[in-house]
């Protein structure tokens, strides 16, 4: 006898069924995105997941801080333990300074404004680093409920790291200025307005800064800051030019920046609210 | 404790293992730029062990979960669950025609696998760059076909071998 070649495909009524819920849950999630919700499921998964991470991750920081003596020594762990204390104090120090700056003070008088009333940076930790290679994203245990809101910018002592898409209640979604959908409008430092482009990402450190005059007066060396147009405030250290030349049409330079965060290995960063 | 509601529990820790591994290992694992995706690997291995029906929920669960924590800053959340539901549920409809439960076809349907699930994301969600997104994804398939078998073997042990390769007593759609 042969079966039902209709009866036969009923079988696997589940496909089409779970396919249109997961189109559904995308739109869903796309829209949520554009208008600065949070995803309600979105959320759930990276709230519970973060618990966790975030616990494994401090466990292991934890064990190697304690453990770190049996193969350095007592004295050696000692004194990384002063000097990474000082460090994080001065880290602390720099970042209020990078806020201070880029909320338009220049750069060698952002010290005179450390005792300003702007709000602290948040710390927080990274819980989930470029976990996919097709996207240049992190994802931060601090959200909605440390004042992180869509389009807070994030940075570490070296630079600029990126700006929050998503954010939920206790963790957020950053974009990289690697990734090609972040864009940050730049200028060279040394030129000033003279040598203002655009840096989109390309899933590497080495980042293109493209857009800019061919007149300009941009060099390798030069740091490049953020200009303070979009949602990047001015003069957040992006990285330094590694090399320049005219684009195809001899119309305007584009410029390679090596960006001044290490992205690979970041544990900890800071939200400027 | 039943076959199957011991490779419910397996499959329910799993998945939280598998999205632990990937926040907090797959970027210190990359080599030569090349990241594992534990979540795929997981659900395909998983589908290679169940019926289509289940394979296709259980690639649902992991494609919402991995696009959870993945983040695409833009569109991309929904192709990933439906690429990974797709793709799941074809390598669990051949299951019983041609895998024989053989850990030696683990690496090939794992390396395809996973080149099928980024394949239909990029149908459904264009990439910016196709060449890094294709650099990419072939890397990624050869490091989860590589990392296949072992996971495979753990998998089958702890799984248990199933007694018929059209019921595993898992998900029960069919």
């Amino acid at each position: 006898m042969i079966p039902d070649r209709n009866q036969s495909l009923m079988r696997f009524w589940p496909l089409p069924l779970l396919v249109m819920l997961g189109a559904m849950l995308g739109v869903w999630h796309d829209n949520n995105l554009q208008h600065g919700r949070p995803d309600t499921l979105s959320a759930l998964i990276t709230t519970v997941a973060s618990t966790p991470a975030t616990l494994l991750s401090s466990t292991s920081q934890w064990v190697d801080h304690k453990t770190s003596w049996i193969f350095h020594g007592y004295q050696i762990s000692r004194e990384n333990r002063r000097l990474k204390s000082e460090i994080a104090a001065l880290k602390q120090q720099n970042i209020q300074l990078q806020v201070e700056a880029s909320r338009g003070v220049r750069l060698s008088q952002a010290q005179k404004l450390y005792q300003s009333s702007s709000p602290p940076p948040v710390a927080a930790r990274v819980i989930s680093l470029r976990s996919d290679p097709d996207f240049d994203t992190i994802i931060i245990n601090r959200g909605t409920n440390s004042s992180i809101h869509k389009h807070s910018v994030v940075i570490t002592p070296n630079g600029l790291v990126g700006e929050v898409y998503e954010v939920s209640a206790n963790t957020a979604g950053v974009v990289l200025i690697t990734d090609p959908n972040g864009m940050v409008s730049a200028r060279d430092l040394r030129a000033g307005a003279h040598a203002v482009g655009m840096c989109k990402g390309d899933f590497s450190s080495l980042i293109p800064m493209v857009n800019i005059s061919a007149e300009s007066d941009i060099a390798p060396g030069d740091e490049v800051v953020t200009s303070g147009y979009g949602v990047y405030p001015p003069g957040i250290l992006i990285g330094k030019v590694l090399a320049v030349h005219l684009d195809r049409a001899q119309m305007e330079k584009v410029a390679t920046i090596q960006a001044a965060v290490h992205f690979s290995s970041l544990s900890e960063v800071y939200v400027i609210q | 404790m039943t076959p199957s509601i011991r490779r419910g529990i397996i499959l329910t820790v799993a998945v939280p293992v598998m999205t632990l591994a990937q926040m907090l290992l797959a970027s210190s694992l990359t080599i030569f730029t090349a990241t594992p995706d534990f979540l795929l690997l997981l659900a395909l291995l998983a589908a290679m062990l169940m019926d289509a029906n289940s394979s296709a929920l259980f690639g649902f669960i992991s494609g919402t979960v991995y696009a959870s924590i993945s983040a695409p800053p833009e569109a991309g959340y929904g192709a990933i669950i439906v690429s990974w539901t797709i793709t799941c549920f074809l390598v669990g409809w051949l299951e019983s025609r041609i895998y024989q439960d053989n850990y030696i076809l683990a690496p090939p349907t794992i390396l395809i696998g996973t080149i099928v699930a980024g394949s239909l994301f990029f149908l459904f969600s264009p990439q910016i760059k196709p060449p890094h997104w294709i650099h990419a994804l072939v890397l990624t398939a050869v490091y989860n076909s590589v990392l296949s078998v072992p996971v495979f073997l753990i998998f089958r042990k702890l799984m248990g071998k199933p007694a018929s390769h059209t019921d595993l007593g898992i998900g029960g759609f069919s």
